[in-house]
């Protein structure tokens, strides 16, 4: 097997903290958001009489209000990310592996200070490329890996459905 | 530059373009032209072009397929390859239109283009309430889902070597096909510089580790369904759309059809054919017989490749490269496919 390399660049937003006042200011951006895309559908769609503009004015009120979800939700699923994060590092450091796996071991170190996808991808990876040494560890940790990326992707499905 | 002084300027160039390849054309005229797929992929318009040729009066019905630049497949799809695939299907059993001329220069028409038959026949979008109406009166009168699975077979069992095809074939560079497929889609996931994917990560893992056993290789299309096929009179009179083909296993082809990606939550594959009959009828056809281990695994492969298809589109939006929205919109389209990705394998 190939070695698993990560998918994508950098993400840009590792581990940043949340004021109050950020919350406030995010969720009167999603509002604002949210009006221009209501104001996009109803007001501005109907009077273009290009079929292309009006379709390139749906499209923008419905990426709109998604990102405003996205925005209102983002303090909620990055609290979510932490306390995800920090239940696996507990749970996968009592899983000792059969043989050295000091990459697997790097990424487990990294995973609470880098982004959540960042360190996410490189578990997974490092788990893939060591899987001969963790041996019958790499079912639990894979196990425990992906309850916790299929916790994050219901969250994220609750803006993308 | 309005829509319709562009599409003035592409009648005139191609007019010209056409002037050029017959030389015994006089008084070469286009009828008017249809412009389709924008923004995703390759454009095509589609036209008659009359003229004279030492006074006899000569009508062909053409379609011109260019290539506008930084399309979803970004250089994972280019023309020329699609010329050569269509030159080499000429003559063959398998539908597909006849290819005239490729040109690379893109002074001519702004990037390089094919000029080929227009097939007659109707292309239903299965997506729309209309084309899933055309597809299931189809299927109740029954004809046209058996010649959607003869079409199938007749990919399958055209000889490609015979053909002229095995540039496609991905062992001749040492890989497997499976595996040539996930470096073709990894190279484009690379290439749109989204944010890393841990799912991802794990079904390209996955996906390296379950790839099935070689099995005799043959012509698969990659994108077979309804949608991507001309229709005329029950007959599927064309297949279109020789973006994505390679020499590799039939279960992709299948697991494409079988997969209920492109049937809208009908029953009918394709939204056009009962499962069975297609079992039956394609391993009568072909004389393969269907691996449902191998479909599960071409699923999960189909489920990486749209996402690379995803982050491909909005990577193009995020780069600046399109001002197309529905590029954008795509952001969100990837949380959906590795959904369906991890569901499928397991989580």
């Amino acid at each position: 097997m190939a070695s698993p390399r990560l998918v994508g660049g950098e993400a840009k937003d590792a581990g940043r903290p949340m004021s109050s006042s950020m919350h406030d200011a995010d969720h009167e951006t999603a509002s604002m958001l949210r009006r221009i895309g209501s104001a996009l559908r109803t007001e501005i769609q109907p009077v273009l009489a290009d079929p292309m503009l009006q379709s390139q004015a749906s499209k923008a009120a419905v990426i709109l209000e998604r990102v405003s979800r996205e925005l209102d939700l983002s303090h909620e699923h990055h609290a979510a990310q932490v306390r995800d994060v920090a239940a696996l590092s507990r749970t996968l450091a009592d899983v000792r592996p059969v043989g050295p796996a000091p990459r697997t071991a790097v990424a487990l170190e990294r995973l609470g200070s880098v982004d959540f996808r960042t360190g996410m991808s490189e578990i997974v990876a490092a788990l893939y490329a060591e899987k001969n040494a963790l041996g019958p560890a790499f079912t639990v940790h894979l196990d425990a890996v992906r309850a916790t990326l299929r916790a994050d992707l219901n969250r994220r499905l609750l803006v993308a459905q | 530059m309005t829509t319709s002084t562009t599409m003035d300027m592409v009648e005139q160039r191609i007019t010209g373009y056409l002037e050029s390849r017959l030389p015994h054309a006089e008084s070469l005229t286009l009828g008017p032209m249809q412009r389709n797929s924008v923004g995703w992929s390759h454009e095509t318009f589609l036209f008659d072009a009359r003229w004279l040729e030492r006074g006899v009066p000569v009508s062909r019905a053409l379609c011109v397929r260019r290539d506008p630049g930084q399309t979803l497949l970004r250089d994972h799809s280019d023309l020329s390859t699609q010329f050569r695939v269509l030159q080499a299907l000429d003559g063959t059993p398998v539908r597909a239109p006849k290819p005239y001329w490729y040109e690379a220069d893109p002074e001519v028409l702004g990037g390089p283009f094919i000029v080929m038959e227009k097939v007659q026949g109707v292309c239903p979008e299965p997506w729309s309430s209309s084309g899933r109406a055309y597809y299931r009166d189809a299927a109740e009168r029954g004809v046209l889902p058996s010649d959607f699975v003869a079409a199938l077979a007749e990919l399958h069992t055209l000889d490609w070597r015979e053909a002229g095809l095995s540039f496609l074939d991905p062992s001749s560079a040492g890989q497997g096909f499976a595996l040539a497929e996930i470096t073709r889609w990894r190279d484009l996931i690379e290439q749109s510089q989204r944010p890393p994917e841990p799912v991802l990560v794990d079904v390209i893992a996955w996906l390296e580790e379950h790839a099935p056993e070689e099995r005799p290789g043959c012509l698969v299309h990659g994108a077979y369904r309804t949608g991507n096929l001309l229709i005329q009179d029950d007959r599927v009179t064309a297949v279109l759309d020789w973006e994505l083909q390679s020499i590799g296993d039939p279960m992709f082809d299948v697991a494409y059809v079988l997969s209920d990606l492109n049937r809208q939550g009908s029953d009918l594959l394709s939204n056009l054919v009962p499962r069975d009959v297609f079992y039956r009828e394609y391993e009568a056809a072909s004389g393969i017989t269907i691996d449902d281990e191998a479909c599960h695994y071409y699923e999960v492969l189909y489920a990486m490749r749209t996402a690379a298809f995803w982050m491909s589109a909005c990577g193009l939006y995020a780069q600046g490269a399109s001002e197309d929205l529905r590029l954008a919109r795509t952001r969100w389209s990837v949380d959906a496919v590795l959904d369906r990705a991890a569901r499928l394998i397991g989580y």
